[in-house]
């Protein structure tokens, strides 16, 4: 896994990406921007789902029109998470963080294949029903709980640096 | 109560929670906006009126931006001269003023009108994330850098 680490920040995209002062920022502001555009449609539709936000609008028009918008922004998210990681692929790798923020990332996609067709497939139907059932909720509190842990994994990667000096030395030995 | 605020601001972990309460604070302040954006673009609840959209949000707009200002305040605080004198900084500190003054005045009135522009929605969009351009640029110019 190490190897691969660094055969892949070893090759030149990477080392170039690395090695530029203001490529590696630049991507990281893309990341950020994701958060400040995007990161209002998850709210937006998780506190749809609550009932404390957009009433006056069906709850499926709410989850199904915000949802190519928020895919593209979690394109956008996703891409400039693997081009950092490739650019700094060892640090990641050793960084406590980074595995917190894997993890909380598949249980985001354990969420979704959760709450798909128990939730934001039958939107239409709370809507119909004039309520929002509990498991609803449930998805939506899971949603911005598990995001707002991804948003502090994220900044917490930045404050560990790993002595990658010592760690080739260990790996030689 | 002076020596518990020493302990705060001496704390590490006092910084990385600050800039945690900043970036949740624009994702939900700046991200409702620009769901009111992406409406006057067209690209969302295009059954929705503009005027509705923008009444609902408005108030967690409110709580995500007094979040970012008051979390701000303290970053600002923990270094003035390291982002005072920072370039990235002033160029934020400006664009941040373009951002509030287009959204207080063309886009609220535009949104609670009902007289959605995509212009406006685009204006805002590009505001907000040059905003958020500089802001992380900070920590890579100037003394920072």
């Amino acid at each position: 896994m190490m190897d691969f680490a660094y055969w892949l920040q070893s090759t030149g995209f990477f080392t170039a990406l690395r090695q530029s002062w203001y490529v590696y920022p630049f991507i990281l502001s893309l990341h950020m921007i994701g958060i400040a555009l995007f990161g209002g449609l998850i709210v937006a539709t998780d506190l749809r789902l609550l009932g404390v936000a957009l009433t006056k609008h069906p709850a499926a028009e709410v989850v199904n029109s915000l949802r190519p918008i928020k895919h593209a922004g979690l394109t956008l998210m996703v891409l400039c998470g693997l081009l950092m990681f490739g650019s700094k692929a060892e640090e990641y790798l050793l960084n406590p963080w980074f595995h917190a923020k894997l993890t909380l990332l598949v249980l985001v996609g354990i969420h979704a294949l959760v709450f798909r067709k128990s939730v934001y497939a039958k939107a239409a139907e709370f809507d119909a029903a004039g309520t929002l059932p509990g498991n609803a909720k449930l998805a939506a509190t899971l949603s911005l709980i598990l995001w707002t842990g991804l948003l502090i994994c994220g900044r917490g990667i930045g404050y560990i640096n790993p002595d990658l000096d010592r760690v080739h030395a260990l790996l030689l030995r | 109560m002076f020596f518990q605020l020493e302990a705060i601001l001496e704390s590490p972990l006092t910084f990385p929670a600050l800039e945690c309460f900043h970036i949740a604070g624009f994702g939900l302040g700046v991200g409702t906006i620009a769901v009111v954006d992406f409406r006057m673009l067209g690209w969302a609840l295009p059954k929705a009126k503009v005027s509705d959209i923008a009444a609902s949000l408005s108030r967690w707009t409110t709580i995500g931006l007094t979040l970012v200002f008051l979390s701000a305040g303290g970053l600002f605080y923990s270094d003035p001269d390291l982002y005072y004198l920072n370039p990235s900084f002033q160029i934020k500190m400006t664009i941040l003023m373009f951002a509030l003054i287009f959204h207080f005045t063309v886009h609220q009135k535009r949104a609670f009108e009902d007289q959605p522009a995509k212009w406006v929605g685009a204006v805002s969009l590009l505001l907000w994330a040059s905003v958020t351009l500089c802001g992380i640029f900070i920590a890579f110019t100037g003394e920072a850098g």
